[in-house]
This record gives structure tokens, sequence and C-alpha cells, in this order.
């Protein structure tokens, strides 16, 4: 299953690091953020099994900032909403 | 019994009657201690802490609760390599010029995309520092200078 969304956050210059989880698994850690002028990194992508019903994604800010959650998208099926730190949507299959 | 004996007796027990509310008081503290312990707010669980390795080569390995989270290169000449577990990349340079201007500068490589874009620049010479996003101070979505004074002190300012 190919899941997708893009990550914002306001603090460009200090770079904070922070965690992607989905469902309290640990998908990965970046201690970088890239200005949304330059669009790429925020952009997360990866391939995961979704279980069925309520999923949870939660961006752990390690430094303080909020991070944005946007654009979220599975099998190209997209989930209209803005989340901040932590999204959930339903999943069936 | 004389009299007085009665007065004496009756003073100990107003005294013990005045006590009385202060030792009953005394014992509510308990009471409140346990539903203050009750109602008080579930601390939030530690953040897993990274483990940061040595590898054989110099560089460095990190995990967090036993998954490979990065890797990096040994830092030489003022650069490193990061490789994330996502498939991410980051680059992290370090330069001094002729005039003692340190410049450090990160940039970031995508998977998806292979854009390699400066995410931050860092320049620094002596008790002067700016700092800002992407690699342009004039495109920078924020940024930061900070000096210090001839009294100790530091001034920032930033955007």
């Amino acid at each position: 299953m190919l899941l997708k969304f893009d990550i914002h956050c306001d603090d460009h210059t200090n770079e904070p690091s922070y965690r992607v989880f989905l469902n309290e698994d640990l998908l990965a850690e970046r201690d970088y953020v890239i200005p949304d002028d330059r669009f790429s990194h925020y952009k997360f992508l990866c391939d995961v099994n979704l279980q069925q019903g309520n999923n949870v994604i939660n961006i752990e800010s390690l430094d303080g900032p909020s991070f944005t959650i946007k654009k979220l998208a599975y099998n190209d099926k997209t989930i209209d909403g803005v989340w901040v730190n932590e999204g959930n949507f339903n999943y069936e299959n | 019994m004389k009299i007085s004996d009665l007065e004496g007796i009756a003073s100990t027990v107003k005294q013990v009657l005045e006590v009385a509310p202060t030792g009953t008081v005394g014992t509510n503290p308990t009471v409140n201690n346990t539903i203050n312990t009750k109602m008080a707010k579930p601390q939030p669980q530690p953040k897993p802490k990274p483990v940061i390795q040595r590898t054989g080569a110099g560089g460095s390995l990190t995990t967090v609760g036993g998954a490979e989270i990065a890797r990096s290169t040994p830092k030489i000449g003022g650069m490193q390599t990061t490789s994330y577990a996502d498939g991410s990349e980051k680059i992290t340079t370090n330069t001094t010029t002729g005039s003692g201007l340190n410049i450090s500068q990160t940039k970031a490589a995508a998977p998806t995309t292979g854009n390699t874009p400066v995410t931050n620049t860092t320049m620094q010479k002596g008790d002067m520092k700016t700092s800002f996003s992407g690699n342009d101070p004039r495109t920078a979505k924020s940024g930061s200078m900070s000096y210090k004074k001839a009294d100790g002190k530091t001034v920032t300012g930033g955007y």
C-alpha cells in the first residue's frame, strides 16, 4: 500500500528534527527540513500495510516546532484534510 | 473537688475542642492528595532516544528502538553524508574562506524526485553569525542574525 503525504514546517532555519509514525510504528526520523519553495522532502512516501479501520499518522517533533500534514493519500486515493502533528484516516479494503 | 479544679477541666476541654478541628483538617490533605493523584494528567511516554554507534570506518550508525534510522560517513574535509532509512540523503559541508568566514550548508536529496536543494546556510565570523533557509538570503523563508556586543550580551533577530 503506497502511503504518501506532505509534511510542512515553518521553522526552516533551525532544521528541527522529527519522527514519522504510522499506528505507533516508527517509519522515519529526519534531522532537517527543506524550505517549501524548494519542495521535495516534505513529500513523504512509503510502502506500508495499512490496518482495517482507523489509521493514525503522527509527526513527532523532537525540537518543539509543529508539523502540518497535507495531501494525504494511499494508492492515489486522496483524503481531504489538513492535520497538525497527527492525522488519521479510515481504510477499508 | 474544688471549683478551681472544675475550671481547670473546663479549660482543658475547651483546648481540646479548639485543637480537634485542626486535627480533623489535618487528615484532609490525605484525602486531597488521593484525589489529586487520581486526577493527575498521565505523563507522556519518554521519547525513545536514538543510539549512535561508531562504525569501523569512522562513520556512525543511528538506531531508534533497534531500528536503523540513519548512517553517516566520517567527516572528511568538512564534508559529511548521511543516508536515512527512507532513502533520503543529507550532505553537510563546512568551508572556511581565506578571510576567516566559516560557511556551513546542508543539502538534502529526495529519493522520489532526485532534487538536491540547499536546506540551510550558516555564515559565521567571530562573534557575528547569520543563518537562513536555502542558499540565498533574498529568497529565504526564514532567517536569523546574531552578534555579540562589547558588554558580552548577544543580540538576535530573525524572521
